[in-house]
């Protein structure tokens, strides 16, 4: 970074990394940050979101009932961190028991976690997550993404937080995973 | 007075560099496995066989991330939650959630053990302080 000040122009210490420049930059060293763009896609939800639309589109066609890709991906989203977690074994849906491509046991309690093949992980686990959910779907209760989470929270997603469904879609300064992922998605 | 300009542009370079580089102390995987099992509420800890995974992020990131799971059932998720934890300061973050800091009582009871470890004053947490993964992108 160049500074001037008058007829003084020197070069400004460090090599810029991390620093921040541009319009997009925050403040730093512990100040006040601005509050986020509950607009904005970010980078990690806006990657899953269009590696796994298609995918979660299919999903959501089979669950029927107005469900749609945006409610799967928020699903998904929440259980891998966006792709993180468990998905590095093809499970997307943290599926429990033995899997197609093995099992994996967690390292403490040897707990079992489906492994899927990775390149289809999303697709396989998600027809397996279609399977154990499809059956507690009712009619257009797709269209209603609150009675759709209440629904999954009852049927063995996020067991011991009933705060699961507001959670998921959250808004404002907190923005929850459906939320994150409609941001990403233009609407759902 | 060219002097007086100078010395205060190097001293504001060693500012800036002591600032930017990352701290010496972290804290430990285990220390970091523990703050995220005290933000769990009452009932999360309560379910059988929980514990924290750690896993490693898809993007490089300065935090350490952990998926906490449970017994499961038969048709349903073993996933309690997905969480960061910042190593330099103990903070816990959802890591699916934006910009949101997991707080209780338990929580910050441990988080002033690990922080008096690590030698940390006031002055350095608030200097040290984010906001989570999710806040920073």
């Amino acid at each position: 970074m160049n500074v001037t000040w008058g007829s003084w122009s020197l070069l400004w210490c460090g090599s810029g990394g991390g620093y921040p420049t541009g319009a997009g930059a925050s403040g730093g060293g512990g100040g006040a940050s601005p509050a986020p763009n509950n607009g904005k896609c970010l980078a990690n939800v806006g990657s899953f979101v269009s590696t796994y639309q298609q995918n979660a589109q299919t999903l959501a066609n089979s669950l029927g009932n107005g469900v749609t890709a945006g409610e799967v991906l928020a699903v998904a989203g929440n259980e891998t961190s966006y792709g993180g977690g468990f998905a590095s074994f093809g499970n997307f849906f943290g599926l429990h028991g033995d899997g197609p491509a093995g099992t994996y046991y967690t390292t403490k309690n040897q707990t079992p976690v489906m492994m899927f093949p990775v390149q289809n992980g999303f697709t396989l686990s998600g027809q397996v997550f279609v399977n154990n959910v499809g059956p507690y779907m009712q009619p257009r209760m797709g269209t209603n993404p609150l009675a759709f989470f209440t629904i999954l929270n009852q049927h063995g997603y996020a067991t011991g937080n009933s705060g699961y469904p507001a959670f998921m879609v959250s808004t404002g300064n907190n923005r929850g995973p459906y939320t994150l992922v409609g941001a990403c998605m233009g609407g759902h | 007075m060219k002097r007086v300009l100078v010395l205060f542009l190097v001293s504001l370079c060693a500012t800036e560099s002591w600032a930017a580089d990352p701290p010496e102390h972290k804290i430990t995987s285990d220390q970091a496995k523990a703050l995220v099992m005290a933000s769990l509420t009452a009932q999360q800890r309560q379910l059988p066989k929980v514990e924290a995974e750690p896993y490693d992020a898809p993007d490089p990131s300065k935090f350490l991330f952990f998926t906490v799971t449970w017994e499961g059932t038969q048709n349903g998720s073993v996933v309690v939650g997905n969480y960061a934890v910042d190593p330099y300061t103990g903070d816990v973050f959802s890591s699916t959630r934006e910009c949101y800091e997991e707080k209780n009582r338990r929580l910050e009871a441990l988080q002033a053990q690990v922080r008096a470890k690590l030698h940390m004053s006031q002055s350095e947490y608030r200097r040290l302080k984010t906001k989570g993964p999710l806040c920073e992108q």
